[in-house]
This record gives structure tokens, sequence and C-alpha cells, in this order.
């Protein structure tokens, strides 16, 4: 059937134009979704959940169908992505690191000139921080702490040398003009046990206070922050101008040259999704503000990340230039 | 106890359903001579990919479980041992078939096995909560002498020959450095293959070490050639007074199974054999040893099932797997997103419970399973490996290939199943080798990343108390390894001069 305008396009000739005549009624069939990490990651939970509720705001009822292509630090699935038609029925769902770090190292077969950002739906809020019990009670005495004693602070990363959480520390010591030396660690909970633990002096990491746990955070280096009234009086680098801010992100991308009308109509459909209740109730659990940035935002928020990371692994060591 | 608050019906039933699923599949594969217990566990493992976290590792301990009882069941009725855990059983099990019944021989197998499996889980309840709030206190230079000690371990008991061992071990560790270097954030060994940048897939590795690798043996033997089993005295008969008289060696062979499971990377392999002399040397009747004893049944098949249980401690509580069979089983917690170790008590005690509580129901329900079906099981013994062996392929590579649809995993899978039948054909030590692959990671980031906290000072590896203890635990196991292998030498000599 077509519409009264499809009609009216038609008779005025106007139905030679390919690219809105599909808009129209894409998606014709199902939509496939590459997940970039294992299946009941928390990645997947997530992408699963948003993939079963953007399905009932998809034109034409069509089910948006989940894979998981992990491996590779995400890069497998994303290089995946980028060998599909890009015709709008298949995208992915990853987190900022398979996008804004892993290509700079020349190891991956696509840049981000090759994906095309649909919306960001999430971000993870991260924050400096010290063992609750610590004296350091707040950025400035951790400040005036770090430049009497130079290279003693010790801080744990989640991701490992060169990951999100590393570059953008060394982005605020370089800023500081302090010397803090860098442990890396894989994932949040064991850099939160090595604090506990005694091990280190702080980490770099979502804090989980709200939780009962020991992490502390003392500055925010995400413009965001969890909603927890504990955190409420804690800073951001935003607020405090200083030129370290990260954002870990978790969005959507298309294959580059995707029509931009069938990634508007993604993009609609993400952003219903992401107002309803099972969402909202899971961002509440998991203490991460509601974040929502479209096609043309998230694209900017890429672009930008990309190019400070790379900057920042060549004042590391860990690129050429 | 809030163990029993968590109660759930549909949990409950998809739980018991999972724990029989991997009763029956631990039974038959733990009956068949050549199967065994790794290969239960490794083909079983894609299945839990979809299941619960709680189902899943529950499902895989079960076949645990009663893959360790069922290698006596072809021991006895046999005389092939199912797996090589039930060669102990053999000794006083055969015997005891033949002048008695294969019946009773099998009751005291089951019998001390249930015992051993519930002393295991005991321990486990008690002991994991306590270790786990002490090893959050461990730091990286502890763990790093932990993994050590996992090493030092299989190199002195598990294999004939601890040279070939420690190469095994050497080459385990090589494998498990690919990928990812999180202290330098540099990929290593990854050949610029994009499905190597995360590490080797553990699935992979497994079902190519043990199953694939075992189809081969199957395939290279006769294929045709089927078991005749002894039809009748096949049911299960004991009273309650044999059950009683036999409790010392139950006893004893628990404690040995526990003790030789806590043991990083050392599993029932041993403490069958070890629990067989001591309770020989523990016996008022040690003479009858060897001529069908019920002692020399319950002390082994005690210890072996005792073992599951504390093989698992050291995993649930330190992230060190205490057998090679719970290395597998580490990949379905890797798959389920959790980490073993002292975390997990902390960030999901409500799963550790559910496996505590299905530890328990594994157990008691195995000793109904087994007693219904034993009949069944020793019938099923007759199956020709013609059936076996295109069964175990086909699942082996529909397990690879749906943990995430990569065919590079298959490629890697049948290139680790070569190197697998080199290992055996030349006597080299596959559990040596994943238990290396697995303790790798362990080891090397906690050795580096201690020296990184200590900014490169090397006395922290013995500067807390506790590390002490572990060197000097290496220590003795070094010496013990020593001694044993000069005494086989000198036997061979001996041998060779007479």
């Amino acid at each position: 059937m077509k519409t009264p305008l499809q009609k009216l396009l038609a008779a005025a000739g106007l139905a030679a134009l390919p690219a809105l005549a599909m808009a129209d009624n894409f998606p014709e069939r199902p939509i496939e979704l590459i997940v970039t990490y294992e299946a009941g990651s928390g990645a997947d939970v997530m992408g699963r959940l948003i993939a079963r509720l953007m399905s009932g705001h998809l034109p034409n009822g069509q089910q948006v169908v989940v894979v998981n292509r992990p491996g590779g630090g995400g890069t497998i699935g994303m290089t995946a992505l980028t060998r599909a038609e890009p015709d709008g029925y298949t995208f992915a769902y990853t987190t900022s690191s398979p996008v804004t770090i892993q290509p700079h190292y020349g190891r991956t077969t696509f840049s981000i000139e090759d994906l095309a950002p649909i919306a960001k739906v999430i971000e993870v809020p991260a924050a400096l921080n010290v063992h609750r019990d610590s004296p350091i009670e707040n950025f400035e005495q951790w400040l005036e702490f770090v430049r009497a004693n130079p290279r003693s602070f010790t801080y744990a990363t989640t991701g490992g040398t060169g990951s999100g959480t590393h570059l953008v520390t060394e982005e605020l010591a370089e800023a500081l003009e302090v010397e803090i030396r860098h442990v890396p660690f894989e994932g949040d909970a064991n850099s939160a046990a090595a604090l506990s633990g005694g091990q280190l002096m702080g980490t770099m990491q979502m804090p989980n206070m709200h939780r009962g746990g020991d992490v502390r955070p003392i500055l925010f280096m995400t413009s965001i922050k969890p909603p927890h009234p504990d955190y409420a009086d804690i800073p951001t680098t935003t607020e405090l101008g200083i030129p370290a801010v990260a954002d870990f992100f978790a969005g959507f991308f298309a294959p580059a040259g995707t029509p931009p009308e069938r990634i508007a109509v993604l993009e609609a459909a993400l952003e219903a999704a992401m107002q309803e209740d099972d969402i909202v109730n899971f961002l509440n659990n998991a203490q991460f503000p509601i974040v929502f940035a479209g096609a043309e935002e998230f694209g900017e928020i890429v672009a930008e990340t990309s190019t400070l990371n790379r900057a920042m692994l060549v004042r590391l060591g860990l690129i050429a230039d | 106890m809030d163990l029993l608050a968590q109660i759930d019906l549909w949990v409950l039933g998809t739980g018991l359903l999972s724990i029989a699923l991997g009763l029956l599949v631990g039974l038959f594969f733990g009956a068949m001579p050549g199967l065994g217990l790794t290969i239960a566990i490794t083909l079983l493992l894609p299945l839990s990919y979809s299941m619960s976290p709680v189902n899943a590792i529950l499902m895989l301990l079960a076949a645990y479980q009663a893959a360790e009882y069922a290698g006596s069941i072809s021991a006895i009725t046999l005389g092939i041992p199912g797996t090589v855990m039930a060669a102990p059983i053999l000794q006083d099990g055969r015997p005891m078939a033949r002048n008695n019944s294969p019946g009773k021989a099998l009751g005291y197998s089951l019998y001390a096995s249930v015992f051993g499996g519930l002393v295991g889980a005991a321990m486990l309840i008690l002991f994991s909560q306590p270790l786990s709030r002490f090893a959050l206190t461990l730091g990286d230079s502890e763990f790093f002498l932990l993994g050590l000690l996992g090493l030092v371990a299989v190199t002195s008991f598990e294999a004939a020959d601890p040279l070939k061992a420690l190469i095994s071990i050497v080459l385990g560790l090589l494998v498990g450095l690919v990928g990812l270097d999180i202290i330098s954030g540099m990929p290593r060994l990854d050949f610029g293959i994009p499905q190597l940048f995360d590490g080797l897939s553990l699935i992979a590795l497994v079902v190519g070490l043990f199953a694939l690798s075992e189809a081969y043996f199957m395939m290279a033997g006769n294929m045709c050639a089927g078991h005749r089993v002894p039809s009748e005295n096949l049911r299960i008969t004991l009273t309650w007074r044999e059950m009683r008289d036999s409790g010392k060696a139950a006893i004893t062979g628990s404690g040995i199974g526990v003790a030789v499971g806590i043991l990083p990377g050392v599993g029932s392999t041993v403490s069958g054999w070890l629990a067989y002399s001591a309770a020989r040397k523990l016996s008022k009747t040690p003479e009858l040893f060897g001529k069908g004893s019920p002692d020399g049944i319950v002390a082994p098949d005690a210890a072996n099932n005792a073992t599951v249980g504390g093989a698992l401690l050291p995993f649930l509580t330190l992230g060190i797997p205490g057998s090679a069979a719970i290395a597998i089983i580490s990949g379905a917690f890797i798959i389920h997103g959790l980490q073993p170790g002292p975390l997990l008590a902390r960030n999901n005690p409500e799963f550790l419970n559910a496996i505590f509580l299905g530890f328990v129901v594994t157990t008691i329900g195995m000793f109904f399973v087994a007693r219904t079906l034993n009949t069944g099981f020793v019938r099923l013994l007759v199956t020709p490996n013609v059936v076996l062996v295109p069964f175990v392929i086909m699942l082996s590579i529909l397990g690879i290939f749906t943990f995430r649809a990569e065919f590079f995993d298959l490629w890697l899978a049948l290139g680790i199943s070569m190197l697998a039948l080199a290992f055996r054909k030349l006597d080299y030590s596959i559990v040596g080798f994943v238990l290396a692959v697995v303790l790798a990671p362990i080891i090397e980031t906690s050795f580096r990343r201690a020296l990184v906290i200590a900014d490169g000072d090397y006395t922290v590896f013995i500067q807390r108390p506790i590390s002490a203890v572990l060197i000097a635990g290496m220590a003795v196991l070094v010496v013990y390894a020593t001694l044993r292998t000069v005494r086989r030498d000198r036997a061979m000599l001996n041998k060779k001069e007479a």
C-alpha cells in the first residue's frame, strides 16, 4: 500500500528518489545488532535489553536480533560491522575503547571514518578515588600530597596500560604537573579489592560508596556523576576547568555509508526505547546518569575523544606519531 | 544460615534438572573406559552457555562428582578403570567382584563416593567464607607465590617424569601469555590475528586437549570391539553394618582427598593412591588388601570424590584451580562473567550459597541415580567406539563453534588436539599444560604488578610472613619430587641389575 504522499510524489515524478522511498519502508525485515562482547557480559545484558525495547518502536513492527561477536577487545565485532552492507540492517553496540582507542594502534582494519555513529545511550562515570578511610579528604589535599611526594601515589586502572581510564588520568597528571604511578588492573572489582586490601593508594574507576564499598571519589574525571547523594559534593574536572575529561560511552554504530534516513529511524527508536521504565530502572540501579546523544552529537563526541586519546597515546610512547 | 532461605520453585526445578543431566552424563562418561571425567565436563561446557550461572556450574560439578564415582563401575565390572582416578579401585574392587559379587563392590564404591562427596561439601561450606576473607588481604606478591606453588605441585605429584612435566608447564605458560598484556598495553604472541587478542579461547583449548585427542586415540584402537560385561549380581546390596565397618577407611580417604584437592593443581589421580596406601597402613587386616578388602575400595573412592570439594575450595576463594577438571570448569565461570576468587564470596554470596546447596544435592542425588541406574550403566559399557567417536567429535565441533561463532577456534582446536596427541604419545603432561595455561595470567600479572607497586623492589616477594609459608611449601614439594625421582631411578637401576 502506498501512502497518499507517496502517490502524490509518484504522480509528480519524484518517486525516482530511491533513498526517500526506501526510508519510508525501512525496516522491511529484522535488523541484526552486533554486540561486541560475550553473551552474558554486562554490555551484552544492556545491549539485549535495548534491542528488545527498541523493537517496539521500529516501523513495521520489525525485530532486532542480537548477535554476539566478542573478542579482540571489541574490535572483532566492529570489523564485522564495517564489512556489512551499509543498508541499515546491520548495526552494532559497543563501548568507547574499540572505537576511540584500538584503531590508533593500527591493528584494526577500520578507523572511525568507517563508522556512522547512531546514538550514545550510556556514559559510565569514573573518578579518581582513594580508600574510604584515607587521610586524603578531598581533591585539594590530594594535590598537596602528590606535589609534596612525587611518584608515591599509586593508582589502579580497570583496563590496564593504554586503556581509557589510564589515558585520562595521565592527562590529569600532565595538566597538574604531578607525578603519580599507574598500576594496571583488569576489571573494576579487582582494582577495588586491591584498594580495600591496602595494596594501592588510589584507583581510577566508578566509585562504590553507594554500595557500601571502600572506593571514595575525590575528583570525577567524567563530566557526569552518579546521582547518589554521597557524590553530590565531589567536583568534576569539567567544573574545575582541568583539561582531563573522559567520556566512557556505550553506543550504537552503523557502517559508514548507511543512508542518513535509516540512521534517523534507528536513532528515533533508540531514543524512545531509552525512556522505557525497564531501562530507566536499570540505569538507576547501576547509578549511571541518564544521557542520550543523537547521531550528530555522538559523532562529535567520538571524533573528539578519538583525537584526545591519540595525542595521549603518542605522548605516552605507546604509538608512534 | 540463609542457605535455605533462597528456595524458589522454578529455580529449584531447573536446578534439579541441570544436576540430573550432569549426573547422567558424568556417570556415562565416567563409566566408559577411555571417555572419562575431563571429556564429560568438556562436552557439557558448551551446553552451559545458555543456562543460568548457578545451573551451569551445578551441572558441571554434578558431572565431575558422578564421573569420579563412575570410573569405579568399569573398574569393578570390567577390570578396566573408566577414569585414571579409578585405577586404585581395581586392586580390591576386581577381586571382590569375582569372589563375592560385583554388586557388593559397587555398593562399597558408591557409598564411599557419596561419603567423600559430602565431606568435600562440608569443607567447602565451612571454610570458603573465612578463606575468602583471608584471601582479600593477600596482595599480588602472595598471589604470585600461590600460582607458582600450584605449578610446583603439579610437577612434583602429577607426572611420572618431572622433567617432561616441567616442559609441558613451560609450553602451557607460553600459551597462557598469548593476547593483550595489560601491563604494557600491547598484545603478545598473537601473530596479528585479532581472534588471539584476548588470548586463546579456553573452550577450544580444552575441547582440543581432552575430547578431540581422546577421539583420535579411540580411532587408533579397535573401533568395533565391545566389552563383555557380567549380567548377574549387579544390584547394590550393602548392609548398614558393612558401611559402618569401613567407616574408618572412608574418613581417612575423605581427609586425604580434601587435602590433596586443596593443593593447587593436584587432583584425584594422586589422592586415590595416597588414600589406598594410607588405608592399608591403618587397617587391622592389611593382608586382605589386594584380595578384595572393602577398605581398599572405600578409601580411594571416598578420596576421589572428596577431592572435588577440596579442589573447588582454592578455586572459589583464591581463583586458583585445584585440579585440571576445575580448570575446565573455570571456562563456565568466564562465560558467565563470574570471576572466581576472593571477590566471589563478597559480590555474589547468593551464587556461592546456591552452589554449596546444589553441591550437597548433587552428592545425594548421585547416590539415588547411581543406585537405580547402576545395572543400566553397566550394560551401556558394551557401546563400541564406532558409535562413541563420531558422537564425541560432533559434540566437540558444535561446542567450540557455538561459543562465539569463530571458525578460527575450530582450527585452533584442531591444532591443539594434534599437540595433545603428541603430548600423550610421548608422556608429556596435559594436566600440567592446561593448569599452566590457566595459571599463567595470574602468575605473570601478579609478579609484574607486585614489582610495579613496589617500584621494582624484589624483596616484596619475601617480606610478608605468608610468603615465607608459601615458599616453604614449595621447598617441601621440590624435595619430595626429587626424592621420588631418585627412589624411582634407583628402583629401575636395581631392576636392571637383577
